[in-house]
């Protein structure tokens, strides 16, 4: 990857309660050579911000838990007014590998997508529990049938946006629809889009934070009821 | 009249007189919610009034009884009050969110938060 592509896109992070991993996935990603990482730091009750705050990335801090949509939203705002060229959304739980950043982006900074979408369905998964597996499933039909798009991975937070186009996804989804709201966006803007393999990787911790199978539920409650509210 | 009918109609005419006269001259944001009202009021101080009132319209509207429309009423009138205070508590929400994003961009901005 050219060297001015990463000084003009900006990894951006969502963080709550990643004390424990966050140093590690920021060390990582930091070695790939990507200058611009911002932290949104989410309302977080344990050191986040401070972790955060040991290496050289821009730490922005929510005073309240407001949720990985707002988080993110919060960190595309700021990476665009930075004058961004490119945005890509990152894990902070260390389940993403920063090496694939190059691959992720590589479709917009070429042009030929405007958004680019991280499949783990397309590429691998490491220790991944089947309940999460059907979950993820039953998320990729219920994409097709309330948004029309055909993906084969809905709840990945590994993806990157062209500037045009995290200008037009604005995430007004706080918690965790906002993945089936940019989604959402992506058709309703008639944005160009790919989908690129990616590795994601599970721990015990990871799965233990990360979301309980019965919140797609609510996921689906908040998407149906917060497209109707405008 | 009865007791319970004097007791409550002239409070609901009272109220749908207020609504409905700010219908027509209130401020226009807010005339759907008024007229709504306005019809409530009326609707509950008719059948008072003339307690067969309710099941009459039951009956145009093929149900059995009066009561039974009153409860389908209430069932219907409960999910839209439950509908607008939660798109009410999304928008505040919506609203909390701008104020904390940005605090949060000013700061870093300012230079807290700087690599």
């Amino acid at each position: 990857m050219a060297p001015d592509l990463r000084r003009s896109a900006w990894i951006v992070i969502a963080a709550y309660n990643e004390q424990p991993r966050l140093g590690d996935t920021l060390a990582r990603l930091l070695a790939t050579g990507y200058a611009n990482v911002v932290v949104v730091d989410d309302g977080s009750r344990d050191d986040t911000a401070a972790v955060a705050l040991r290496h050289p990335v821009w730490v922005l801090r929510h005073l309240l838990n407001l949720g990985q949509g707002a988080a993110l939203q919060t960190g595309i705002a700021f990476a665009l007014k930075r004058h961004a060229d490119y945005i890509v959304t990152f894990d902070a739980d260390g389940q993403h590998d920063p090496t694939e950043i190059d691959r992720v982006l590589a479709p917009v900074a070429s042009g030929e997508a405007d958004v680019a979408l991280g499949s783990r369905f397309l590429g691998a998964t490491v220790n991944m529990p089947f309940a999460r597996k059907l979950v993820l499933k039953g998320g990729i039909v219920f994409t097709r049938l309330a948004s029309n798009v055909r993906v084969t991975d809905t709840h990945n937070g590994f993806r990157a946006f062209s500037r045009a186009a995290a200008e037009k996804v604005r995430i007004s989804q706080n918690r965790m629809a906002h993945a089936s709201e940019i989604l959402d966006r992506i058709r309703e803007h008639r944005l160009r889009y790919v989908e690129v393999p990616v590795t994601i990787r599970y721990s015990a911790d990871t799965t233990a934070k990360g979301q309980s199978s019965w919140n797609a539920v609510r996921i689906v409650f908040d998407f149906l009821l917060g497209r109707a509210i405008r | 009249m009865t007791g319970f009918q004097w007791a409550t109609i002239p409070p609901l005419l009272l109220l749908a007189v207020l609504d409905g006269s700010r219908v027509l001259i209130g401020h226009p944001s807010f005339r759907r919610d008024r007229l709504l009202r306005f019809v409530v009021w009326l609707g509950a101080a008719a059948a008072i009034y003339n307690p067969g009132l309710p099941s009459w319209v039951a009956n145009q509207l093929g149900i059995d009884r009066g009561a039974d429309l009153v409860l389908y009423a209430f069932a219907l009138a409960f999910l839209a009050v439950s509908f607008h205070f939660y798109a009410q508590g999304v928008k505040l929400q919506r609203q909390l969110t701008q104020v904390v994003r940005h605090v949060a961009i000013s700061e870093a901005e300012k230079g807290e938060g700087t690599p």
